[in-house]
């Protein structure tokens, strides 16, 4: 009896350490950085990006922990993030913060022992921008957006580095692409999630006026910079013509999302803009990989 | 008068009415329809374009030793290179750069009509459809610039094997690469243009008539909806074929 009471305890504990890593999240960063790591490889050694995949997972579960410590009372407030292992009591502090520091420490290890120190350090540098200037300055406004690209933007990077030693052009257009995605994807979310977000004191869209117009344009300029950045890989000879065509098509479709919402100003517009950021950024990043040179 | 009830037409065939379809208005469906339409033969275009695009051989070789010739089909880079005022500097794809631009923002600002439509606010409606109305000129402007500087080419022009030189580019020779690359451009964007200009006109209409406050006095400001729809369909159209004719 006492047996089965413990190892229920043992399984909910598991899940609420599986819950702070935020692993759905922290997939999409290991994809895009696992991207990035296999684009500058000639060939693909399984075991280094496996290894790799660790590390990046590793990073990126560490920053949500520190975000998840910092937020923990506000994320009561929040019908989305009630039910997080903090604020909902299912971890103590304590417990989180040693399992960061574990998690931290696992990803330095391999990245500076593995790979590179370059790779160690981008990494490093993204999980403290995400944790300690992006996580405080949500309450200070729309700054924390521009702040936030930065570490969400770093992965393709961090894997472009640690597979080859150097930083170029190439790993720097890999950022760039991804670093303007964030806009709109992070600014739909935001739309979204506005009623939330109010609740808990952030005020990220980018007009004063929250969801409105203007806000809907700021969202469309962002998104105009990835039809010209997505020829620059086909012109840099990283990749062939067909994955830049798919790149701009997806783009122009991206686009026109953004006048939907232009137009519509409305939460359904930006759930579709949402889901369409969540198409684009993958079949751009597969489309790269594909049409490798 | 028993006869008025009773139809010779079949129950089911008779339009009841009395329903909105699609959730919009007669002339926005129509409208979307009439896009749907359109869609269909700009995609025939550039399909075709496409298939005789390959058909030719591509230059063998580095890009930047590339060469013109009729035999093989050109690389848009080499080809739309100049800007206005800038003569001599070769600067690819900058030119049309801007007049994509241009009229993604003509887009914006139509954005902003409409809306303004929304707030029946009549001056902001004719300030934006200025604004509007502008860009579309200064689009069609800028084509007939890269018009004519295609159609008389460089200084250089082409030197063929018989010792014959070409200069610029028509329907029947072309000095940049086979005549049909300069039958599609013109045919593709002339469409294309065609269909700006007609924007143009539409736009101007709507200007005209929420100036004369018709709008105001019908209590709506759909017109400029709809027309709205055709502006940024004609944006979205001409995205693609940059997309396919510059960039590919």
């Amino acid at each position: 009896m006492n047996l089965i009471v413990s190892e229920n305890i043992f399984a909910q504990k598991f899940r609420a350490y599986f819950d702070l890593t935020k692993f759905r999240l922290s997939s999409t960063v290991v994809f895009s950085s696992a991207i990035g790591f296999t684009l500058a490889s000639d060939k693909i050694v399984w075991s280094k990006l496996i290894l790799f995949s660790i590390a990046a997972f590793a990073t990126t579960a560490a920053a949500n922990i520190i975000n998840q410590i910092i937020e923990r009372n506000l994320d009561k407030l929040m019908t989305r993030t009630e039910n997080r292992p903090l604020p909902s009591g299912r971890l103590s502090v304590k417990e989180a913060a040693v399992f960061g520091w574990i998690m931290a420490a696992v990803a330095m290890y391999i990245l500076f022992y593995e790979f590179n120190y370059k790779a160690g350090l981008l990494a490093l540098l993204s999980m403290i921008l995400y944790g300690f200037v992006y996580t405080p300055l949500k309450r200070v406004g729309v700054i924390a957006v521009a702040v936030g690209a930065l570490p969400g933007a770093f992965p393709p990077m961090i894997g472009w580095v640690a597979a080859v030693n150097h930083f170029g052009l190439e790993p720097g257009i890999l950022f760039a692409i991804q670093f303007f995605w964030q806009f709109p994807h992070f600014w739909a979310i935001a739309w979204v999630l506005n009623d939330d977000y109010t609740k808990a004191g952030f005020k990220l869209l980018p007009s004063s006026g929250g969801q409105n117009l203007y806000s809907a344009i700021q969202i469309m300029i962002y998104t105009l910079f990835l039809l010209p950045l997505c020829w620059v890989p086909f012109y840099l000879g990283m990749t062939g013509i067909n994955s830049a065509v798919i790149a701009m098509v997806f783009g122009v479709l991206f686009l026109a999302q953004t006048f939907h919402l232009m137009r519509k100003v409305d939460r359904k517009a930006a759930l579709q803009l949402m889901f369409g950021s969540f198409i684009y950024l993958p079949v751009v990043q597969i489309a790269y990989l594909l049409d490798k040179l | 008068m028993a006869s008025a009830n009773t139809s010779t037409t079949a129950e089911h065939l008779i339009w009841k009415g009395g329903v909105q379809p699609m959730k919009v208005g007669y002339g926005k469906l129509m409208m979307w329809i009439f896009l749907l339409s359109d869609t269909f033969t700009f995609s025939a275009l550039l399909i075709s374009y496409g298939l005789v695009r390959y058909s030719f051989p591509t230059f063998e070789g580095l890009r930047k030793n590339f060469e013109f010739s009729t035999t093989w089909w050109p690389i848009p880079e080499r080809v739309f290179e100049a800007v206005p005022f800038l003569h001599g500097i070769s600067a690819p794809l900058v030119f049309v750069g801007i007049m994509t631009f241009i009229l993604i923002m003509s887009s914006v600002t139509m954005v902003l009509a409409v809306e303004a439509g929304h707030r029946r606010d009549k001056a902001d409606v004719e300030k934006y459809m200025l604004w509007t109305i502008l860009g579309g000129f200064a689009f069609l402007s800028s084509q007939a610039w890269e018009w004519g500087h295609f159609i008389h080419g460089t200084e250089e022009g082409l030197t063929l094997a018989n010792g014959a030189k070409v200069f610029g580019a028509n329907l029947v020779q072309n000095q940049y690469g086979p005549p049909a690359f300069a039958d599609f451009f013109f045919f593709i964007t002339g469409f294309h243009g065609t269909h700006v200009l007609s924007g143009v006109v539409l736009n101007v209409l709507i200007f005209y008539n929420t100036a004369n406050g018709v709008y105001e006095k019908r209590g709506h400001y759909d017109m400029v909806e709809k027309v709205g729809l055709y502006w940024h369909f004609v944006d979205l159209v001409w995205v693609f074929v940059f997309t396919f004719f510059y960039l590919v």
